[in-house]
């Protein structure tokens, strides 16, 4: 398909291109209860094709630029109508010059990632995979929870991205999610639910144990949960998936294409915090079982850790090709991991003062430009100064620059998808709604 | 007004579908084939830069769904030439047949009758003709006048997406056919003053081409007055209040709050609370909602579902008491009822639910004048930014850019920013007091279930007054 797509690319005369094609070989089972509702397979190649223009008006020279799907099931053709249209409509993309990755620029190599399923995904054998995370779940201790409903979905995709300049990869990895929900029930609440999606690109069954166990115990709590009233002015601690979201902020704030458009406050050099724990955050390319890892950003660009936050000073930015180019900036390459670096609180702090510690939300969202952030509690535990007790509903809402001057960070670090980090963090200056 | 084109891909490939589908209902007791060639392009302007991407809604593959001995199973392919049927066909039978039978559960599915359908829409200024060159011209218009219409403004973006869908549909019983052409649009000014950056959107979408991005152009003025007055937004007191929601956020309640709590999947979960509730008021008597993706023509219309089943008018609630779910074949199976066409997919390569096309309550009686009278103490809220459903526990989680300030039966003119609503989901149906008469759909965005499986739709309704948690 590369050949043949590098062939009729010269035949219509467009020779500034890149090429990205994925071979998915994937396998899927929906469960309810234990029982399958239906097993899935997935084969199918995707593709890919950015065309360039370079021109000019003037003096200003103008990079142009297309980028279309293709299928395999499309004739040449079909290819070649498509590509000429791309080609034609990337005179209306009129954006300052920047280069192509090149080979020479490239000497950074891929890292490819050993990894659990390299061993066992052939053939028949891959819906074996489904039965077997299936299989580690459900055995998991769950008294008194309910395993309601499951998803398991498991691909390998086989990449193949190669452009005009000499840029030639190939790569493999794993793309797998399970979503698992459970539930309660009992005379207080009736029955709740809490459910997880969990995305990975590896597999540990020692993982995926605690993962399960940790959301039966949440379940069991949300169940026996009081309703949130009245809070007052409480301090929170953030834990779980909202910690990845939280520290999005910086990785979207430091883009160089943000920071183009004016859109971001992130300047480098200046000094964030004043107080609290200084953080220092690195944009990292590959975190172990992280399904934003990037062996090749979409540019062709390898991507290289980048410290976006030192000790609460703004270092460096995240310098994509195009965006970067334009800051004159040396090119990072887009790397999507969060990486922070611990602080100095350890779990003595619980048994000080009252605070409201949020484990689960419904919907944990920030605003990349504003910096608000908030969401709806599904499970919390308030604890007064004695007791701790869990607590659902309410919502909280603050802003990322309200906060950074009192935050604290735990000691303890954890790595869960794309985030390595604080196993909590401490926030003040938060509106809580009961 | 122009027919949109068929698939030329799909006219080509009929045959050897057919074919498959043939030879594998020999060997199953279901076969149905659902062939997809969708695609579209995105153009987005801002500032010093432009681009133009192919629509993340561009897909051409196929999903076989087989029904075997009880069991159910689909296979996703997109590698399919003239000719090839023969060994597509036994790669099918191969990933079934080397599957552990056990474990299932057993489906007997509806009896089909037979059914043959082709539906071509027609779009009044086709996309895929325009070119981009035309396209730009237009966006570079709503561009420049966003950027003159306001104090504080430093940049805008400029968004139009389009996408032409084409889905086939091929069983033992039915040969269906449908075309038709969506668009969104978006109009994001950016404003600064000092260090405080805000943006805010305008949003128009529907079935049809550029005329959808022109629409835009008499919404420029008050979007930029309502980015500027964010710059002075305080957060707001965290409280219960009157509250009047616009058509977007009355449409973002009716999707979130009660669209996804009678997706019957979760029915058969045991995930919605709804389920109890069939028959039983759930709401204030001015409540009426439905689900349609078919008169309704917004951007999650369609004539056939991606289980091929004919689109649905589904009565969700009447005069305040739940009447019906939606549903998907396999759900409507479980519980003994009759799919109602609302089997959704996110792609080729993605499992149907059961999934909302075009969402919204139906007008009332009331002016927004005196609904806004009303108030003593609240807010109008405007501009959705986000929401999440929660079926099981009926609880609300939705987030809106702005509150305007009611003081005395009166706006302000303050602003409050953002705002968090919460709320148990039959009290904000139930305090519904007020419903204005004239109804707006949007479609602009996109719905997942959880956190995945997104699909097109749109929600909407009139302006209604309610109380709410405010965050």
């Amino acid at each position: 398909m590369k050949d043949a797509l590098q062939s009729i690319l010269k035949k219509n005369g467009i020779d500034e291109w890149l090429i990205r094609i994925t071979g998915i070989d994937g396998v899927q089972g929906y469960y309810i209860l234990d029982k399958k509702e239906m097993l899935r397979f997935q084969n199918a190649v995707e593709i890919e094709v950015t065309v360039y223009r370079t021109f000019s008006e003037g003096d200003d020279k103008y990079r142009g630029s297309m980028t279309v799907a293709l299928s395999p099931s499309m004739n040449a053709a079909e290819i070649g109508e498509k590509l000429k249209f791309a080609y034609d409509s990337a005179l209306s993309v009129k954006n300052k010059w920047y280069p192509l990755s090149n080979s020479e620029a490239g000497e950074r190599t891929p890292t490819q990632q050993s990894t659990i399923f390299d061993d066992d995904f052939e053939g028949e054998n891959k819906s074996q995979w489904v039965e077997r995370i299936a299989g580690d779940i459900f055995e998991t201790e769950h008294s008194g929870v309910v395993f309601n409903a499951l998803e398991v979905s498991v691909a390998r995709n086989e990449h193949t991205l190669v452009n005009s300049d000499g840029i030639n990869y190939s790569w493999t990895d794993y793309s797998c999610f399970t979503e698992l929900v459970t539930t309660a029930g009992g005379d207080k609440n009736g029955e709740v639910e809490l459910f997880d999606l969990y995305r990975f690109s590896d597999y540990s069954s020692e993982q995926m144990g605690r993962r399960v166990k940790q959301q039966v115990l949440s379940t069991l709590d949300r169940q026996k949960a009081e309703r949130l009233s009245k809070p007052g002015d409480l301090r929170v601690v953030l834990r779980g998936n909202a910690l990845f979201e939280f520290f999005s902020y910086f990785l979207i704030q430091a883009n160089a294409r943000m920071i183009f458009e004016g859109m971001s406050v992130f300047k480098q050099g200046k000094q964030l915090q004043s107080d609290g724990d200084l953080l220092t955050i690195d944009a990292v390319p590959y975190l172990t079982g992280s399904d934003k890892n990037s062996f090749v950003d979409k540019d062709g660009v390898v991507p290289v850790p980048v410290r976006l936050l030192e000790q609460g000073k703004a270092v460096s930015i995240i310098a994509d090709l195009q965006f970067g180019t334009y800051l004159g900036e040396e090119i990072t390459g887009s790397s999507r991991n969060i990486n922070v670096e611990p602080g100095s609180l350890n779990s003595d702090f619980f048994n000080k003062s009252p605070y409201l510690e949020a484990m689960e939300f419904s919907d944990f969202s920030m605003d990349p430009v504003t910096g608000n952030f908030g969401g709806e509690i599904r499970l919390a535990y308030f604890f007064d100064g004695k007791n701790k007790t869990p607590v659902t509903g309410g919502s909280i809402t603050g802003n990322v620059s309200t906060v950074l001057n009192t935050l604290r960070l735990s000691s303890e670090t954890i790595t869960d998808g794309a985030y390595n980090g604080p196993d909590f963090i401490y926030l003040d200056g938060i509106n809580i709604t009961g | 007004m122009v027919k949109v084109k068929n698939s030329e891909f799909l006219k080509r490939i009929k045959p050897e579908i057919t074919k498959i589908v043939r030879l594998l209902e020999n060997r199953f007791d279901y076969v149905s084939i659902l062939g997809t060639d969708t695609f579209g392009y995105k153009y987005q302007l801002s500032g010093e830069n432009s681009s133009i991407e192919e629509s993340m809604w561009t897909e051409r593959g196929f999903i076989a769904r087989i029904l075997d001995g009880g069991r159910v199973y689909e296979y996703s392919f997109n590698l399919i030439d003239t000719g090839v049927g023969g060994e597509i066909a036994d790669k099918i039978v191969k990933a079934v047949e080397g599957s552990d039978p056990k474990g299932f559960r057993q489906y007997t599915l509806h009896q089909e009758e037979p059914l043959k359908l082709s539906f071509n829409d027609e779009v009044k200024v086709d996309p895929v003709s325009a070119g981009a060159e035309k396209i730009f011209s237009n966006m570079q218009t709503l561009f420049d006048r966003t950027l003159e219409a306001g104090e504080y403004v430093f940049n805008a973006r400029v968004v139009y997406e389009w996408a032409r869908v084409a889905k086939l549909f091929i069983s033992t019983a039915k040969n269906l056919e449908q075309t038709y052409v969506w668009s969104q649009a978006y109009l994001i000014p950016m404003v600064k003053k000092e260090n405080l950056i805000k943006v805010i959107y305008a949003a128009a979408s529907g079935i049809g081409g550029l005329e959808i991005l022109k629409s835009l152009e008499n919404r420029i003025e008050s979007t930029v007055a309502d980015a500027e007055l964010l710059l002075s937004a305080e957060p707001v007191i965290p409280g219960e209040y009157d509250v009047i929601c616009s058509p977007d956020i009355a449409g973002l309640i009716a999707h979130e709050a009660f669209g996804h709590g009678v997706e019957m999947d979760m029915f058969v979960k045991n995930r919605a609370l709804g389920k109890e509730y069939i028959g039983k008021k759930v709401g204030s008597s001015l409540v009426t909602m439905r689900d349609a993706a078919f008169p309704v023509r917004q951007c999650g219309s369609y004539r056939f579902d991606d289980e091929g089943v004919i689109s649905g008018n589904t009565l969700i609630i009447e005069n305040g008491t739940l009447k019906n779910g939606i549903s998907d074949t396999l759900s409507a199976v479980s519980l003994g009822t009759v799919p109602t066409g609302n089997g959704r997919r996110e792609s080729y390569l993605h499992k149907a639910y059961s999934r909302m096309t075009n969402t919204y309550f139906e007008g009332g009686n009331d002016s927004v004048d005196a609904m806004i009278a009303s108030v003593d103490t609240g807010y109008l809220i405007d501009y959705t930014q986000s929401g999440m459903e929660d079926p099981k526990n009926w609880g609300l989680q939705a987030i809106a850019f702005i509150g305007r300030e009611i003081k005395n039966g009166k706006l302000t003119g303050n602003i409050v920013s953002p705002v968090v609503m919460t709320g148990y989901v039959p009290d904000i149906l139930n305090n519904i007091s007020m419903i204005s008469g004239d109804m707006e759909l949007s479609g602009s965005g996109y719905c997942g279930k959880g956190w995945k499986e997104f699909v097109k739709v749109s929600s909407g309704g009139p302006y209604i007054k309610t109380k709410m948690r405010l965050g």
